[in-house]
């Protein structure tokens, strides 16, 4: 442990006095922007045409930097859906070049030339298994509601799975849903789901950039076990005000952007409301009258330029759910916010220090006289970080960095009222360090070999002031021990190497490589069946050790016509250690010694995805398959054999076609089908206390329904005025009225009582939706 | 925007009201009939009888098998083992046996060549004060019509123990006991608390003459119950799983020493 802190202090040493390897090298730095609204470019990559096979790409703040040997040189900045500019440039002394790219017809340039080079990105760049979404993009893929969202829009990617209908959870490779790290402008989010899961938090409007890791994640994340879903808000608009928003079925939304000084700062605030409950109100039912059911978010985000190598960003994300029916009140809801410090050291020391608070917390409460109470849970995170980007030379990029995490956790807690028959039952907090320590490179060996390799420590240290039990193999406790404030109860350390390798068979094909270690310290214990605001995030303790998921991936991947088409194949394994599953009859709720009820086992989960997309023309679109298992063993279920997880999903396809009819019409249809959820069904029945009582023999041993299901959408722009532009979306949701298993059930036939039949639940036939969006610029 | 609000409000309706449900077939594996034990043994002088089946096909059940050459021993502690008379049709049973609170039981079961063996712990009565018939304000777990009625209890809960109790209607003599009706609590939230507890999970009408048993059993049998009343309660569990059952040997059902308080009330 004290090897592996001196070495990196070294390094880090080493990178602060790095000599530059010759007097004849000159460093070229400096942001890419959006030409329209002063966006940065993030990803955005620059070439050196006279060195083919060398460049670089922006960082996350559009900052870039290239070391060259002195000399002439044509510089070429590309972004996807933007005009690509040339700059000529004479490097005999470090130069600063800040580039704007327009949308515009620009100034003509070898197109061809540069498309053969770089419309291959997914082909030639080291990192695999990493979906991107543009918000933009994604506009016209019709969804539910007629609400855009980006965790929608990710499960129709191969290796993504939706946690079905009416649930915003998603599996990432086999994984649980609590295996995936959302991160918001770096904050994390703990429960992204609004209207108890029918949509994300994520608010499309107010996004940049999303980025998925599925297989190698780069090794400055860390803390979950099977991706990180990496999503970043736009910075609003620098050049001049604007507005924008939609009126859709259940919702509205508004966006306010423009500069704070023009070029220098700008900000963005972008709310949203559902009115469900507003027609609720209108109904002639007084139980439905008394009802409310909304939610809101907004997302704020400014940020400044204090000098050329100073610049703050600061951004906020507040959402809450609102759920009421008589007698019975239940809310919850997300904050999270994010200060950010980007400084320039060097024109080849990128430097961002974050402080980052995130907090979840729901609350439900019952009104009957008697029985009235409310329960209360929350997670608190205060979260330092600070991150640097290296560029030592041209072929090499170094990212190393530290990060630190206070985290406060209250456990389900009772409050009763006066004339309650319950007891206040007051859960104590729990409290817990973690911590990670990083450096990677990302090393473009040759114009066929890149190698892309890291390391990450991370610890968690469980600490007082608090309990700690221990329990026997039976659940039961046998001692407690009382730790004093800071005291550590349980201290987890481990290292997790990250390794992506990279060969170029050609232009367009390669085959890539990866290996890596994640290690989960926080887990996500659910009182009910499908994902539900009251499930509670646990920290690892000394019962609970942290989960760990070891995976290695290899891909093929291959574009065809001139990039037109891009393909991919790509297979992969994972081992998971520690997982987490209950015994028999837990409760969890209000339960101080909730690990008792807690018991361990282990999983594996491997398969192939397929994808296959078209990037242009008239037609746009992809396929993506997956054929995948996702196995868990537990002592204690099924004679201690393997059985498939809940998100075991065999087959899983998705088709996503988008048809531009004309210059304002664009029609669109997606189709997807997947197995059906594994699950639990009786195989045979008794009857004792008078009851009828299903006997079960196997977990999971039954599926669901094959899930299948057509959305088809229309987008109509208006017409576009110098000030005004505007949009109609029309969409159908389920349009063959397919009756998916939202759940199966088992009842008494109400004609027989001795017969027993099963009863399944399609939560969304078909739904028909309309949104009106606006922009005034 | 007239025009479009009256369109849009149909809308939310088809779309937040149209969930729907259907029976469905489901090809579901027949599983080894099990064997199933079931023994209630109250305070005071009584039958004491065991109930011994197997489980059936799950849709299509049938008559149940009962087990007819079981050998079946009671005993309490040291003292000697008392065999239970064989009535047929899987019945067993010891006619007026008296059984002490505060007692610890044992039950043995030896079944086509398996042994079965469970005990349990008899507690102390909780005695009920009282019974009062209530109109139910805003029920969020019964959301019923004007017509219907709630029961409520109300007596002493001993501040020494943890107690655990099942609560047991029978209306105009038939019992209640479908398995949303199922209600066990426990006083781990409200220990020594003078309890004034509405049937949540029931209700009742004008004129019903109802029989209300508050039933004080062990931690056991409220694990048991507990187990049941989510696996039978409708509400759906990602795992479900067999209940605790206090048997050895992997029977089903349960070997459960009850104390009981009876009162009736007349819903008027």
């Amino acid at each position: 442990m004290h090897n592996f802190l001196n070495s990196l202090l070294i390094a880090f040493l080493v990178l602060f006095l790095f000599p530059k390897i010759s007097a004849q090298n000159f460093t070229v730095s400096g942001t890419l922007k959006d030409a329209s609204n002063g966006e940065d470019l993030i990803g955005a990559t620059i070439f050196v045409k006279e060195m083919p096979g060398t460049g670089a790409s922006a960082n996350t703040y559009g900052f870039y930097s290239l070391t060259l040997p002195m000399g002439e040189y044509t510089l070429l900045f590309r972004y996807i859906g933007l005009e690509p500019t040339e700059q000529k440039i004479r490097l005999d002394h470090d130069l600063r070049l800040n580039i704007e790219l327009t949308s515009g017809v620009g100034v003509a340039i070898a197109e061809v030339v540069i498309k053969s080079e770089k419309d291959n990105k997914n082909v030639s760049k080291t990192e695999m298994s990493v979906t991107k979404l543009d918000p933009k993009d994604i506009e016209n893929i019709p969804v539910i509601f007629g609400e855009k969202d980006i965790i929608k829009t990710l499960q129709l990617t191969p290796g993504v799975k939706s946690a079905g209908d009416g649930n915003a959870g998603f599996y990432v490779r086999g994984g649980a849903s609590d295996q995936n790290l959302i991160l918001l402008d770096e904050a994390p989010v703990y429960n992204a789901s609004h209207l108890l899961g029918f949509f994300s938090v994520f608010n499309s409007d107010a996004l940049k950039d999303v980025t998925l890791y599925k297989g190698t994640i780069p090794a400055e994340f860390g803390g979950r076990g099977s991706s990180v879903l990496d999503i970043k808000m736009k910075d609003g608009n620098n050049k001049k005000f604007n507005a924008s928003g939609g009126i859709g079925v259940i919702s509205s939304r508004l966006t306010l952007e423009g500069p704070i000084q023009k070029e220098e700062g700008s900000f963005i605030i972008s709310a949203r409301r559902t009115y469900a409950d507003l027609f609720a109100r209108l109904s002639g039912k007084e139980s439905i009258r008394g009802t409310t059911l909304y939610f809101y978010d907004l997302n704020a985000k400014a940020n400044y330029r204090l000098s050329e190598k100073d610049r703050l960003f600061l951004s906020g994300y507040f959402g809450r759910d609102v759920l009421g029916l008589s007698g019975f009140g239940l809310d919850w809801g997300n904050y999270t916010g994010t200060l950010r410090w980007n400084h320039l050291f060097s024109d080849r020391l990128f430097s961002n220090t974050s402080v980052i608070v995130s907090k979840y917390d729901y609350q439900f409460g019952i009104g009957v006289t008697g029985f009235d109470f409310k329960v209360h849970a929350a997670i608190d995170d205060v979260n330092l970080k600070q991150d640097f980007t290296f560029f030592p030379n041209i072929n090499n990029t170094i990212k190393f960095g530290l990060n630190f995490i206070n985290h406060t956790f209250q456990p389900t807690s009772l409050d009763a009222g006066e004339l309650s028959s319950f007891n206040d039952s007051k859960t104590d907090q729990r409290f817990a360090y973690e911590g990670g320590a990083y450096v990677q490179n990302d090393w473009k060996i040759s114009e066929r070999w890149g190698l892309q390799y890291g390391l990450r420590y991370s610890f968690f240290d469980y600490h007082g002031k608090g309990t700690a039990y221990t329990f026997d193999e039976d659940g039961v406790k046998t001692s407690e021990k009382f730790y004093e404030k800071g005291e550590s109860i349980q201290f987890y350390g481990g290292l997790e190497p990250r390794l992506g390798l990279k060969f170029q068979i050609d232009a367009s094909s390669s085959i890539k490589g990866g290996v890596s270690r994640n290690m989960q310290f926080m887990h996500l214990l659910s009182n009910a069946t499908t994902a539900s605001p009251t499930d509670l995030w646990v920290p690892s303790s000394n019962n609970v050790k942290p989960q760990i998921v070891d995976q290695v991936g290899v891909g093929y991947f291959r574009n065809f016509s001139d990039n037109m088409f891009e393909a991919s194949i790509e297979t992969y394994y994972k081992s998971l250690q520690n997982q987490i599953d209950y015994r028999n009859g837990a409760d969890l709720t209000f339960n101080a010694e909730y690990e008792g009820a807690l018991t361990y086992g282990k999983g594996i989960a491997y398969g192939a995805e397929f994808f296959l997309k078209k990037n242009k023309g008239r037609l746009t679109g992809w396929v993506g398959y997956t054929l995948s298992r996702s196995l868990r063993k537990f002592e204690a279920i099924n004679n201690g054999d393997y059985y498939p997880a809940k998100q075991d999903r065999i087959h899983d396809l998705s088709i996503v076609a988008m048809y531009k009819l004309r210059k304002k019409l664009t029609v669109s249809a997606t189709w997807v089908f997947y197995t059906g959820d594994a699950s639990t069904f009786p195989s045979g029945k008794y009857q004792v206390a008078g009851i009828q009582t299903p006997y079960y023999t196997e977990r999971n041993g039954y599926r669901f329904p094959n899930y299948h299901r057509l959305d088809l959408g229309v987008t109509l722009l208006g017409k576009q005025r110098k000030n005004f532009e505007s949009s109609w979306n029309f969409s159908v949701f389920n349009a063959y009225a397919r009756q998916n298993a939202y759940s199966i059930t088992f009842r008494e036939n109400e004609d027989d009582r001795s017969r027993t039949e099963a009863v399944q639940t399609t939560l969304f036939s078909i739904i028909p939706a309309v949104t009106y969006n606006f922009k005034f610029k | 925007m007239k025009t479009i609000l009256p369109a849009l409000a149909i809308l939310v309706a088809i779309a937040l009201l149209n969930s729907c449900t259907k029976v469905i077939d489901i090809n579901l594996n027949e599983a080894d009939p099990k064997i199933v034990i079931e023994a209630e043994l109250l305070s005071g002088t009584n039958d004491f009888t065991v109930k011994i089946t197997k489980t059936s096909d799950f849709f299509n059940p049938g008559q149940p098998v009962t087990v007819a050459d079981a050998t079946v021993f009671l005993n309490k502690g040291t003292d000697e083992s008392l065999q239970l008379a064989n009535d047929g049709n899987g019945i067993y049973s010891l006619k007026d046996f008296t059984a002490t609170e505060n007692t610890s039981y044992f039950l043995s079961v030896t079944a086509e060549g398996k042994t079965y063996e469970a005990t349990d712990f008899l507690p102390q009565n909780v005695f009920l004060d009282s019974l009062s018939v209530g109109v139910p304000e805003n029920n969020p777990f019964n959301p019923s019509g004007a017509d219907s009625f709630e029961i409520v209890l109300h007596f002493q809960d001993p501040l020494d123990d943890l107690n655990f109790y099942r609560i047991k209607s029978t209306v105009n003599d038939i019992p209640r006991s479908e398995g949303e009706k199922l209600l066990v609590i426990e006083d781990r939230y409200s220990a020594g608390a003078y309890f004034t507890l509405p049937i949540f999970t029931d209700s009742y009408e004008l004129n019903d003459s109802v029989d209300v048993e508050l039933v004080t059993m062990s931690h056991t049998m409220y694990d048991y119950f507990s187990t049941l009343a989510l696996l039978v309660g409708g509400s759906g569990s990602a795992a479900p799983t067999n209940p605790s059952s206090n048997w050895s040997g992997g029977a089903l059902g349960y070997f459960g020493a009850f104390s009981v308080s009876k009162k009736t009330i007349l819903v008027r």
